[in-house]
């Protein structure tokens, strides 16, 4: 289930991230959050759904919903060709496809290469961002991936889970 | 190594239910008169199994309670005493109690002992009743007094893989090392600690092969259970028996094994050297021929060491043994201590002059030939307990095999045939293949339907006792198959139907009997497959549906009628909500709650409930399946770009309606005119936000939707085909969809999602008429 970038790193408490572009920005996620990268393949459009949730796939016998982050975030072209690629997540057993402008490389970060974010940055809200990341003049804007998408706003899971989700962390 | 006994207790839970179920069953078709034998010892032996377990991990309520149960099924089982209703009452009260108790243990609700109390005691008066001339000795409790001419077994036994109970099988060693005299000659050594291979064991006991048997069948397969009686001569001391100890001795080593055991079997903790009760014995009595006791790396021996005489230099051989075969060795310890060596008793044997064959110990001790009865009792031995999840996963993994096959098979369709023949005779075999697997995992999921049915005999026979009425149930087909997720949700409606037979079906006696019928009812259950469905038949003798009280009851509430229904359709009205036409309410049915969830629940498994009635003959529902609950029946149906699956349950009809039956409600959009009635129209692309490829249902396909007693006709584009497709959950990485009920994989691997009958249904929110 591993791909092929995710290795161990040496260094100590240094964690791996993957990077992606959304337009000009550039995030990571923990490579360990990474199924697999794969093409973007037609989906099945479900109704009633918000435009950045684009369907659902046939992930091996498993249905899996992508989500076109260009979409949700207002970023980049969200355009679909041969090399447009979905970055397949697996939070915590629910394995979610996203669409992303491109993936970048894998950079290992050791934390204190990593600065808090300022309350300003990006589009995303503070509270899903892990930090801000620096490495060789990059920025790079580090996702806790797993607590964006099973957000109320992403749309991708149950009321009721989310209900149960939270009174279970309290 | 600890050991986990949530994973046993899971075992114990699943077997002591299937246990109790057996109990009750056979309890339910004892006849008192002539009672089974073979039916009283296999529910003393339930009984006794389920003693066993729930003492092995600490359910004290439940054994006390199933050990006096087990005392009376004992001396019933013996002839002693002859079974009454009111003992079988109370049997399966306690059969009850004991799956109330299990409950309690399993989800870790209170239990009330009051209850199991009273239990006890209302068992109990049974033994002192008059029917028992001799008050019953129990074997199982009381520590039996060593017979004066105790048995010498030579058992031999194999603990399968993923034997549940160590505990208890360790436990059993205890008891037998207890009451008598154990020695190990082999046991599994390729796992250290493990329990599960091949055993060999030498037991002086109180107890008859057929009680060893009984024990032992508990963790071992009983067909590969062999007890043979040990032939005298071992205990002469001559030849290589004579390491044992002689009979007079046993008693004594017993009790130190019997200490050492209770003080944690710590002998086991230092090994070598490990306290021998008897170690002058060995070191000073022995003779140079014992010498290899000094240097064997543990050497714990529990006996004296056999008389000096015994000891020729027969005994010579033992010098290369890797180790001495050790007496009373109950491999309890589950510590880190080296466990016995490597011992092959008979294996250095051959060699020894005098050796007896092993093959021959039988000389002259009271043959007890095995019953065949008990070789006979289980062959459940041949299967295995797997999680549901596996055998899911397995699905799964079929399924997207069968799902590349076709794509694969697409794609070689497109080649040039005269390249492509040996292709094709090859996607040919791996089609026919990937099949036939299919077919086979699912089949792993098939349980017969027994499951089910074996409820019913005792639901019929307290309800019938409670209403007064006479009725015989009759199960056929009881070896039908289906999903085992079918059957848990099965259960629920048929014993809705069965009440509602007993209840409102059959007569009472006397107006059986006035009316020229036998007085005892009928209730046929039936199950058998048909083309691709499992059918079930609740059929009886009673007095049938009677159509114009029904069509009265429908018109007081309102029920949209019309002239010409045919009975078909009017019996279809017993299922609208909160329909009765009972007179009475009794406390078994006729609130009119039970008939509409029963319908809704067969729907909900993809299946439909038909009835045929005549009146004062009696009336058959006819419950119609799915094989298994992973597929659906579906009709697909194509709207602009995209495919949805209809589950084919709720599809009255498909039609194509003239556009003078098409009519326009101001406000209300557009209604159908089928057969005297306007039916509401849906279009599916307005709830779904798509481009239809048509406007106007006459130029389209209408599909006459039917649920919970309404009715639409669902606007479609077009029909693509029928289906069987693989059911798969969007909940498990999305969400639920309204409208949807699930996805599936068609053929090219895409996607089609399922539709949700009753949202539809209940979204357009009009009753018919």
């Amino acid at each position: 289930m591993n791909t092929p970038l995710a290795h161990h790193s040496d260094t100590q408490d240094a964690r791996e991230f993957l990077t992606f572009t959304l337009g000009s920005e550039e995030y990571g996620v923990d490579i360990l959050k990474v199924q697999e990268i794969r093409g973007y393949d037609p989906v099945t459009a479900i109704a009633n759904t918000p435009a950045f949730i684009k369907g659902v796939v046939n992930l091996r016998g498993a249905i899996v919903p992508i989500v076109d982050l260009r979409l949700k975030f207002q970023l980049g072209n969200a355009e679909y060709h041969e090399r447009t690629v979905v970055i397949v997540l697996n939070l915590s057993g629910r394995i979610v496809g996203a669409v992303v402008d491109g993936v970048s490389d894998v950079v290992s970060l050791r934390p204190d290469e990593v600065k808090p974010a300022p309350e300003f940055s990006s589009l995303l809200d503070t509270q899903y961002l892990m930090g801000l990341g620096t490495t060789d003049q990059r920025m790079i804007i580090l996702v806790d991936i797993e607590r964006l998408m099973t957000s109320k706003e992403m749309a991708l899971v149950d009321d009721s889970l989310l209900a149960r989700r939270a009174s279970t962390q309290h | 190594m600890s050991i986990d006994l949530g994973m046993f207790h899971a075992a114990f839970f699943d077997e002591t239910t299937e246990h109790l179920a057996e109990m009750e069953q056979l309890l339910v078709g004892l006849d008192l008169d002539t009672p089974n034998p073979d039916a009283l010892n296999a529910i003393f032996r339930a009984a006794h199994s389920i003693k066993g377990g729930s003492g092995t991990f600490g359910f004290a309520d439940m054994a006390e309670l199933t050990h006096v149960l087990e005392s009376v099924l004992d001396l019933l089982r013996n002839g002693e005493m002859q079974p009454t209703r009111e003992m079988v009452d109370a049997f399966l009260a306690s059969v009850d109690l004991i799956q109330g108790q299990l409950a309690g243990h399993r989800d870790g609700s209170p239990v009330e002992p009051e209850a199991a109390a009273q239990m006890a005691e209302r068992l109990e008066a049974f033994l002192s009743s008059p029917h028992t001339p001799t008050p019953p000795v129990l074997q199982t409790d009381a520590p039996p007094a060593l017979l004066d001419e105790p048995y010498r077994w030579q058992l031999r036994f194999s603990l399968p893989e993923g034997t549940a109970i160590e505990r208890g099988f360790c436990a059993l060693l205890e008891d037998w090392a207890q009451y008598g005299m154990l020695y190990v000659l082999q046991r599994p050594l390729h796992n250290e600690g493990s329990i599960v291979g091949e055993w060999e064991i030498h037991l002086t006991t109180p107890y008859t092969d057929a009680r060893i048997r009984e024990d032992l069948a508990f963790f071992a397969d009983s067909s590969e259970i062999q007890i043979s009686p040990l032939s005298g001569l071992e205990q002469d001391g001559e030849a290589s028996y004579g390491f044992f100890a002689p009979l007079s001795s046993i008693t004594e080593a017993s009790t130190n094994a019997g200490r050492a055991l209770e003080t944690g079997f710590g002998f086991f903790d230092d090994a070598p050297g490990a306290p021998s009760p008897a170690p002058e014995a060995s070191t000073e009595r022995a003779d140079p021929g014992f010498g290899f006791f000094d240097d064997a790396p543990s050497v714990r021996t529990l006996t004296e060491a056999p008389n000096t005489e015994g000891t020729d230099p027969g005994f010579g051989f033992f010098d290369n043994a890797p180790g001495v075969p050790i007496v009373a060795a109950v491999s309890v310890a589950k510590s880190s201590a080296p466990v016995v060596p490597p011992v092959v008793p008979y294996g250095f044997f051959p060699d020894a002059p005098g050796a007896p064959d092993t093959k021959a110990p039988v000389e002259n001790q009271k043959p007890t030939p095995v019953t065949s009865k008990i070789l006979a009792q289980k062959t459940e031995g041949n299967s295995i307990r797997v999680s549901v999840e596996k055998v899911d996963h397995i699905m799964n993994l079929v399924g997207e095999l069968v799902i590349a096959q076709s794509m694969l098979a697409q794609v070689a369709a497109q080649l040039d045939p005269t390249w492509t023949i040996r292709l094709q005779s090859s996607l040919d075999q791996l089609a026919r293949n990937t099949r036939n697997l299919q077919e086979s995992v699912m089949s792993i999921r098939m349980m017969p339907i027994s499951v089910v049915f074996s409820r019913f005999p005792r639901l019929v026979r307290d309800l019938a006792a409670k209403l007064n009425k006479q009725v015989d149930l009759i199960t056929l087909g009881e070896g039908t198959e289906l999903d085992k997720g079918l059957t848990e949700k099965l259960a629920d409606p048929l014993t809705h139907l069965v009440r509602n037979s007993l209840d409102h079906g059959i007569e009472d006696p006397e107006v059986r009997r006035a009316k020229g019928k036998d007085p005892t009812g009928h209730i046929i259950l039936s199950a058998s497959h048909q083309g691709g469905h499992v059918v079930i038949e609740i059929r009886d003798d009673g007095a049938g549906l009677n159509r114009a009280r029904i069509l009265a009851k429908a018109r007081e509430r309102e029920l949209p009628l019309n002239e010409g229904m045919s009975d078909q359709e009017v019996w279809q009205i017993i299922f609208a909500p909160g329909f009765s036409t009972a007179e009475q309410i009794t406390d078994v049915s006729g609130r009119g709650v039970g008939m509409d969830v029963v319908r809704r629940n067969i729907q909900e498994m993809g299946g439909r409930v038909d009835i045929t009635s005549v009146e004062g003959l009696g009336t058959t529902f006819t419950v119609r399946l799915p094989l298994t609950l992973a597929i659906l029946d579906g009709l697909s149906v194509g709207v602009g770009s995209e495919v949805f699956i209809l589950p084919l349950g709720y599809i009255i009809e498909s039609m194509r309606p003239r556009a003078a039956d098409i009519r326009t409600i101001a406000g209300r959009g557009q209604v159908v005119h089928v057969r005297g009635e306007y039916l509401p129209i849906l279009p599916l692309a307005d709830l779904f936000g798509l481009v239809p490829a048509v406007r106007a249902p006459e130029e389209g396909i209408l599909v006459l939707l039917e649920t919970e007693g309404k009715r639409i006709a669902l606007f479609v584009d077009q029909l693509v085909g029928q289906h069987q497709v693989v059911i798969k959950s969007m909940e498990s990485n999305f969400r639920r969809i309204d409208g949807i009920s699930g996805a599936t994989i068609m053929g090219d691997g895409r996607v089609a999602l399922i539709l949700d009958v009753s949202y539809l249904v209940r979204r357009t929110g009009r009753t018919t008429g």
